[in-house]
Order: C-alpha cells, then structure tokens, then sequence
C-alpha cells in the first residue's frame, strides 16, 4: 500500500504541471488584464503603464511568464499579489482560517444532521417521515442557495427581532460583532445563517445519497442472516447495513474536502464573510494572475490529494478492495 | 422579428435603464446574480416601489444641472482651513442641514463593496482604499466643493498675491501649519513632504501616481516649517499636488514602498488614527484625540465594513444599523426614496459621456491626420449628426442620475457655456441634402460613400449601451447608418503599443463617459491640443479625433501658462466654443455621484472633487 501511495503521488506531479500549463494558458487567453484596473484609472500616462507593465513582469511572453512563475511555486513562493499588493501567501492565509471555519462548521452540521435522516428514511421505507424528508431534499436541492441566502437574511434580520433585546434575531453579516469582547454566543448567531444557508444543499445531497446506499444494503442476503441469528435490530441496522452504506458516502465526503479549502462564493458575498471564495472572485475580476495560479493550483493539488484519500479509505473500509 | 417588437424591446430597455446607474455597473462582477428579478422584490417589506415617478436622485440632479457651479475667482483660502460652508440648500452639492448641535461620541458604520487593497495611497489602486486613508492621512491643501483651496496641513495656500508663488511661476514656496503631530507623537516637519515628494515620484518603487510630480524639478526644506517646491514648468495644478503626506519616520526605504508595514497600518495627521484592518472583513480607524480642531472629530470611531452584496448593505441602511453605504445602485435608491432612516446624497459627478469623431481616414494603416475621413471629414455631416440626435430622451428617459451636458468644459470651476444642442432631425436631413448626401435606399450616399460608420464603445456598462442605441434609432431617422461594436475595457482604452483602435486612429466615432479633474488642464492639453494626435513619438496623447487648430493649442498654452482662474476660464471658453462649433464631441449627459447616508448622521458635505470621508471630522450621530 505504501508503494501505492507513493506511486500515486508520484504520478500527481505532471497531473498538476499540465494542470498548471492550461490554467496559465487560459488566464493569458482571455480578455483583458491586471493593468486594466490602471488604464480605469486614467490618471497614468503611457509611460507610467509601460513601466508599471514591467514592473510587474507583465509585458514577458507568455511562456517566459510560466517559467519565472513555476521557477518560483517550486520553491512555494507564489508571488505578490497585484491587486493587495503583498505575498499571495499573506492574502490566503488571512482568509483561510475563516473559510476553514465556516466551512468545517457547515460540514459537520451537515454530517450530524444528513446521518441520521438518511439512515431513519431508509429503514422506515415509504413512511411519513421518508415521504417529508424526501419532498424537502427536492426543495434543498433546487432552491438556488443565493436565493435561500437572502430569505433567510429577509426572515431572520429584517422581520424577526430579538425578543430579549434590541435589534434584529440574527445579524446579517459578518463573523462577529465588532467593538464587542469574544463571546461564543456572539460567534455562533454570525454562523446560523451562513452555515443554513450551506449545509441545505448538502444536508440534502448526503441524505439522498445515504439513503439510496442504505437502502440498497438493507436488501443484502447478509442482513436477512444477520436478522435470523436473531441480533437486535439496532445491531443490523448500524454494526452490518449503516457501516457498509456509510462506504460510498466517506468516499463522497473525501472528494468534497477541497470545497472546504476554496469556500463558498455566494454564501460569502451574501453574509459578507471574508472568506476564500470572495478572494478567488476579486482575483478573477482583477485579473491577478498570481493570486489566481495560487488559488487554482493549491485547489487542484487538494483536489489530487482526496481523491487519493477516497481511494485509501476506500479500501481501508472495504477489505474487498486491494492496491495494486 | 419585426420592427415593432425590436422597438418595443428598446423600449423595455430604457425602462431598465432608468433603474440603473453607474455605480451598478461599476460593481456588477460582485452583484453577479443577486440582481435578478427574482430578488428585485425581496426587500419589499422594506417600502420603496417601482413607478416611474422621478428619485430622489433625479430631482437633486435637475437642482444640479440649472445652478451651475460658481467658483470663486483665483486660489482663494478660507482663514481658518477645513471648514466648509454651512449649507444653505442652495448649492449643487450636498450639504447636511445639521439640526442643531453637533454630539460627541458614536460609531459610524461605514459600507463598502469590497476590501480597500492597501492603505497606501501612492500604491493602491482602489476608490474604495481612499475613502478609508482619507480619514488617516492629510494633504497639504483640499479642494472645497465649490472649487475652491482649503490649506490643510499647509498654513495658507501659496498664490502670487502672498508670494508663495514666484513670477515666473516655477518655484512654489509652502508654508506649513505648525504643531501638527503624527498619530505616533512625532512632530509632523518640512521632511515628510519632501519624503512623500521622493516616494511618490518613484514609480520603480512603485508609486502608481508619480506622473502627477514630473514637472517638479526639486523640494528643498529650508527649515521645518517651509517647502519650496521648483518645477521645470508651471503646474497649473500645483496646489493639487501635495494629496498625500506619508510620515517619513514610519514607512520606510521607498525602494522598499510596497513591502512597507505602512501599508495595511498607516500612520496619519488626519482626525481618525489607523486602529486595525481585518481582511476582506473591516477597517477600523478611531478618534485622534490630539487633532488640531478643538472639540474634533465628533465620532468615537467609524468602522468601513466589507458587504459585497448590495442587498445586504441597503437591509443594513434601512435597519439602521449601518450609517453610510458607498455609491449604492438606483435600486438600491429605491429603497432609500421614502425611507425616514437613510436617504442618498448626491453632488455633480465628474464624468461626462460623449460621443467623439474621428476626423482622419480610419483604418488605413495611418495614425496621422490626413486624409480627412469619408464621413466625419465633412463639417455639414457632423452638424447634421450633432442635431439628428434627441439627447434630452437620453437624458430624462433612457438614463437615471445624469444630467444634460453641452460642453465637455462645462464642469467644475471652468462652466463653459456654449451654443445649446438642438434637437432638428429635419434641418438635419435638410443640411445633410444640401452637402450631397441623397437617401438610396434607407442610407445616405455621396460619391459612392455610404453614410455609414462605426461607433465603438466600452462593454458592460448598460447606460452607455442604451444611449448607443438611442442615437443609432435617431441617426437612421436622417438615414445614417450606426453600427454598435462594443469591445472590452482594456481594448477600447489600451495603450498606443496595444494598437488600441482610438490610439492608432483605427475607428469611425467612440462613446464613452469620461471625466476632468479639479484641475482639468493637463488632461484637456492631452485631449484637444493640436500636438496631442498619438504617434509613436506622443504615444500619450489623446486628441484621438485628430481635430487640429493651432488657436485652439494657442489658446490652451495661454490657460496653461497663468495661475489666475479667471483668465484660464477665458482661455478655456474659447476651447469649448471651437469645440461645439466644430462638433468634434457630442456631450450627452454629465453622471451625478453621491452615497446614501443614514437620517441620524450630520455634518457632512458631499463633494464632487473629494472623497466622501473628506470631512469626516465633521460628522456627528444624533443619538
């Protein structure tokens, strides 16, 4: 297994350089370019912008350009940033940790709470409960989440106020209150909103999903002979069916952890939280490349890594599966 | 599709156009998705509604657009320095009618769309950093709304009556205010100016203004309270030059200026001190008690807050819990019209959208002037295009918060006034008849030339593009044909070695808004002196028509060469008179700018020439 691993990753490097040559490429190809934001400007003259241009080493050819960049990533230095003007390091680690905590929120709100519904819906089969869940994993899974973004600010900040004080239910944006000593309680009402607002899709996702699995599993010859030895219900249904179910759900959640690193673009820009996705968004309209090639390229580095992952804990659950 | 319904479409559109402002467009990468329809409604409970009846905004341009702007005449100071007239309700900008006296105390919650990208004014690139460093850092003198000099940190404004300023004009002397400390306790001295001088001078160090200090040929200090500034030839603008003091003890090597610590932790003169900057989320900037003005600044502290969605910001308004919200949309305005907890502001803008010609033949392969071009080489032809097109339905029905403009000069301290446009489409036809062009068909003709052509604008910007189609319905009422190709940002306003069609000459006739300064002169050189066509030897300039009068650049190097306004003003209304009698630019609408600002917030004045924080030790919060 461990040559696996290492064969696994091995191969992982020319992936990301070829990752790296298109996303390069493309970012080159399209319009415009992180001088726009100083030809706006229109105070810059000519000459002003051509030294600007080299300044910033933006006047090389395209594939001298590549080669100073990949000559630096390798000795992870992705370069300054052209529209913060500091390392790209500093910018993505200020938003980092509040992605990490936002997202990590919403996904272990979504694990407790998809868990539990996907197993319950698929033993209790065609009951009113499954029949509910399922009419509202539909809603969860159609309604654009920006639009759920803003009812939920509509509901919850302009219509509801706070019945033991002054002001709103719930504040509409924001990690925490600003001026005020930490309090956790503070904390958690900044992160109901955002933190509905992502996990209804997910919610609804990973309880189809395990339902489907568990449904499937429950209807295995080994379940009927679980049930005739005579284990107790509860046995059967989380010891022999949940942890055979639960397989394909752990290799779905893998391949999901990279989200948790690029953010959530609109639940940010909704709930105003400084968070990764907002990040790669302004680099994108700024056009700053090194911002963008290090967003991209760490994306696709985690993206490699966890679909590694799903693949050992894959067989790491299922015995049946071997490394070759 | 037929005509009919194409029209009726247009007409849908210029609904929408109503609804929409500068400011909308100018973040839509931001709004992106969140305007839709379906969300329009939302906030619904929050009152406003969709009739057609005339904003607030509108009503408050109209006021703009019939009392011109009065400057007074020459640099004249105020005694006392940054204190800005009391509002009478009089003036084209806005002036808080403050409802009595001013309270002490309070925290302003301040909306921006999206994180300041540093501090440092010489580097940074974004309007939404300045409206944060302006309340950090000072300049030696601020323009009033009027149009008028304010010294800051500057004891009086330097002028040839008080001999700042010698009689050939290159050198300026300054005299600075005294006592001023820097937010650190150090004592603000003659050093710092002449160390902002050397860094913002350096555009290897990455200065991005240096081009506003290349005519300044030295700054001596000759003591800690005196700047003598020599140029190599007179800067009209020379008051304006001094915008940002940095303090030479808490920055750094300017080699070293982008890397400074400065930069996201500046350190000020100005009435709120630097407090803490948490990315993409806050800035916060806090009362100095030690600023100059007793009693000042009023706020505790004000807070700018990064919301990117619009919606959020205008719940934010109108909850109350949020006092000032940048630039907001005309939907967002909405919202605001009827609403007794925030109202939107407004003063004139600066830009101007026009439409320019090209007077050379295009693409062939020649930047030069000559040969004329088939079309808009003919004098009659430009006049018939100046009065086939209804700017007053571009103004009061395609577009919101603009205002008719008839020069491009007319703006500011200069207020050109020139011959109004008329709006004739038969004299149009008729002069267009009489110099040859006969209707084949539904097009003009004239020796085997179509009267057809080009016209390029920017994408992305809807006023812009509804105004396009506006005058391309009213041009081929007269039988000339416009062709509409809209080009990204960077292609329409690239650089000379871009080969961007308006350097090279490459165009038939070019609409877009843009704008004049405060001291508007290099830029008007730059666009109308006849030694301004780009080449390769004057890749900067930016007569792009190719519209070449020696009086006209004699008349310019006149206003260029005297500090005394009234007699630029003479000089600049001769420019705007050739300019309109030529029709070398069609000017349609003049954009008005503002932010909405919470009911209990007071004491401020919404300039034209500054940013909105200018005055903020001025605010107060009523409680």
């Amino acid at each position: 297994m461990g040559q696996y691993v290492v064969r696994r990753l091995i191969l992982a490097v020319p992936l990301l350089l070829v990752i790296s040559m298109i996303v390069f490429g493309l970012l080159q190809a399209a319009p415009g370019g992180p001088m726009g934001a100083y030809v706006r400007r229109g105070n810059f003259s000519e000459e002003d912008l051509r030294r600007l241009e080299e300044r910033l080493g933006l006047n090389a050819p395209a594939y001298v350009q590549y080669g100073k960049w990949l000559g630096r990533v390798v000795k992870l230095d992705f370069g300054q940033s052209i529209s913060e003007r500091r390392p790209v390091t500093q910018s993505i680690r200020d938003r980092l940790p509040n992605t990490l905590y936002l997202m990590a929120t919403a996904w272990i709100v979504t694990i407790l709470i998809a868990i539990p519904i996907g197993v319950i819906t698929a033993i209790r089969q065609y009951s009113w409960f499954d029949h509910l869940v399922t009419g509202l994993t539909f809603v969860g899974q159609s309604v654009p989440i920006f639009w759920l973004g803003l009812i939920l600010i509509l509901v919850f900040y302009i219509w509801l106020d706070n019945p033991f004080g002054d002001g709103p239910l719930l504040p509409a944006g924001g990690m925490y209150t600003l001026g005020q000593d930490f309090s956790l309680w503070d904390r958690i009402k900044h992160l109901i909103l955002p933190v509905t607002m992502l996990s209804a899709s997910w919610v609804a996702w990973y309880t189809r999903f395990l339902r489907a699995s568990m449904l499937e599993v429950i209807h295995q010859d080994y379940i009927r002979t679980a049930r005739a030895k005579g284990l107790r219900e509860q046995v059967v249904v989380m010891r022999h069916a949940f942890r055979n179910a639960a397989i394909p759900l752990v290799t779905l959640m893998a391949l999901d952890l990279p989200l948790i690193f690029s953010g959530a673009l609109f639940t940010e820009v909704i709930f105003a939280w400084p968070g990764m996705g907002r990040l790669f968004f302004t680099a994108a309209d700024r056009r700053d490349y090194p911002l963008l090639m290090a967003i991209i390229m760490i994306t696709a580095t985690l993206i490699v890594l966890s679909n590694l992952l799903a693949d050992i804990l894959y067989a790491w659950l299922d015995p049946r599966i071997r490394f070759r | 599709m037929d005509d009919r319904s194409l029209s009726e479409q247009r007409a849908d559109l210029f609904r929408q156009a109503g609804r929409m402002s500068r400011r909308d467009v100018m973040r839509r990468g931001l709004a992106l998705g969140l305007s839709l329809p379906v969300i329009a409604g939302l906030l619904a409970a929050c009152g406003g509604d969709d009739d057609e009846e005339p904003t607030a905004a509108a009503t408050a341009a109209d006021e703009a657009g019939s009392s011109p702007t009065s400057a007074p005449s020459g640099a004249e100071t105020p005694a006392t320095g940054a204190s800005p007239a009391t509002g009478t309700g009089d003036t084209p900008w806005y002036v808080d009618p403050a409802p009595g006296d001013p309270q002490a105390g309070g925290t302003v919650n301040y909306l921006l769309y999206e994180d300041p990208d540093s501090l440092n004014p010489y580097i940074g690139q974004t309007s939404i950093a300045v409206q944060v460093t302006t309340t950090i850092l000072e300049p030696l003198a601020e323009t009033l709304p009027d149009g008028s000099w304010s010294a800051v940190l500057a004891s009086e404004i330097p002028t040839l009556e008080n001999g700042g300023i010698s009689e050939d004009l290159l050198t300026v002397t300054w005299k600075l205010r005294e006592g001023v400390l820097w937010h650190d306790g150090e004592a603000f001295t003659a050093a710092d100016v002449k160390f902002s001088w050397e860094a913002g001078k350096d555009v290897d160090a990455g200065s991005a203004l240096a081009s506003e200090f290349e005519k300044i040929a030295s700054v001596e200090t000759p003591d800690d309270l005196t700047v003598v500034v020599t140029y190599s030839e007179f800067n009209p603008a020379y008051v304006d030059q001094f915008k940002y003091i940095l303090p030479r003890h808490a920055t750094g090597e300017i080699a070293d200026m982008m890397n400074w610590d400065f930069n996201r932790a500046p350190v000020g003169t100005g009435p709120f001190k630097f407090e803490e900057w948490a990315a993409a989320d806050h800035v916060t900037v806090v009362k100095n008690e030690d600023y100059r003005e007793e009693g000042k600044p009023y706020l505790d502290a004000i807070n700018f807050l990064v919301v990117p969605s619009e919606e959020s910001r205008t719940a934010q308004m109108l909850q109350g819990d949020a006092h000032v919200m940048l630039w907001p949309g005309s939907e967002a305005g909405d919202k605001f019209r009827d609403s007794d907890v925030a109202q939107v502001r407004l003063a004139p803008g600066i830009w101007t959208l026009a439409m320019r010609f090209n007077f050379s033949k295009p693409f062939d392969g020649d930047p030069g002037v000559e040969p004329p071009h088939p079309l808009f080489g003919d004098p009659e032809f430009r006049k018939a295009v100046g009065l086939a097109i209804n700017r007053d339905r571009i103004a009061n029905e395609v577009l919101n918060d603009s205002v008719l403009i008839d020069s491009p000069l007319s703006v500011g301290w200069i207020m050109s006034e020139v011959d109004p446009w008329v709006y004739d489409p038969d004299e149009a036809a008729a002069t267009l008849e009489a110099a040859g062009w006969a209707l084949n068909g539904d097009v003009r003709e004239k020796d085997g030339v179509k009267a057809e052509f080009v016209c390029n604008g920017y994408t992305g910007y809807l006023p812009n593009e509804l105004a396009q189609l506006a005058i391309q319905e009213d041009l081929k009422n007269v039988g000339i044909s416009m062709k509409i190709e809209n080009q990204d940002f960077a292609v329409i306003f690239g650089t000379w070695a871009d080969n961007s069609p308006r350097m090279i000459g490459d165009f038939d006739a070019l609409f877009y808004d843009d704008g004049l300064f405060i001291e508007p002169h290099d830029v008007l050189v730059r666009r109308y002196h006849p030694d301004m066509v780009p080449s390769a030897e004057n890749p900067s300039g930016q007569n792009f028509m190719r519209w070449v009068r020696q009086d006209v650049g004699e008349w310019l190097d006149a206003a260029g060469s005297t500090p005394d306004r009234d007699e630029r003003r003479a000089s600049y209304q001769k420019v705007a008179d050739a300019l309109r009698e030529d029709v070398v630019v069609i000017p349609v609408v003049q954009f008005t700018e503002g932010s909405a600002y919470s009911t209990r917030l007071h004491g401020f004045t919404v300039s034209t020439w500054e940013y909105s924080t200018w005055d903020a030790e001025n605010w107060w919060l009523e409680s």
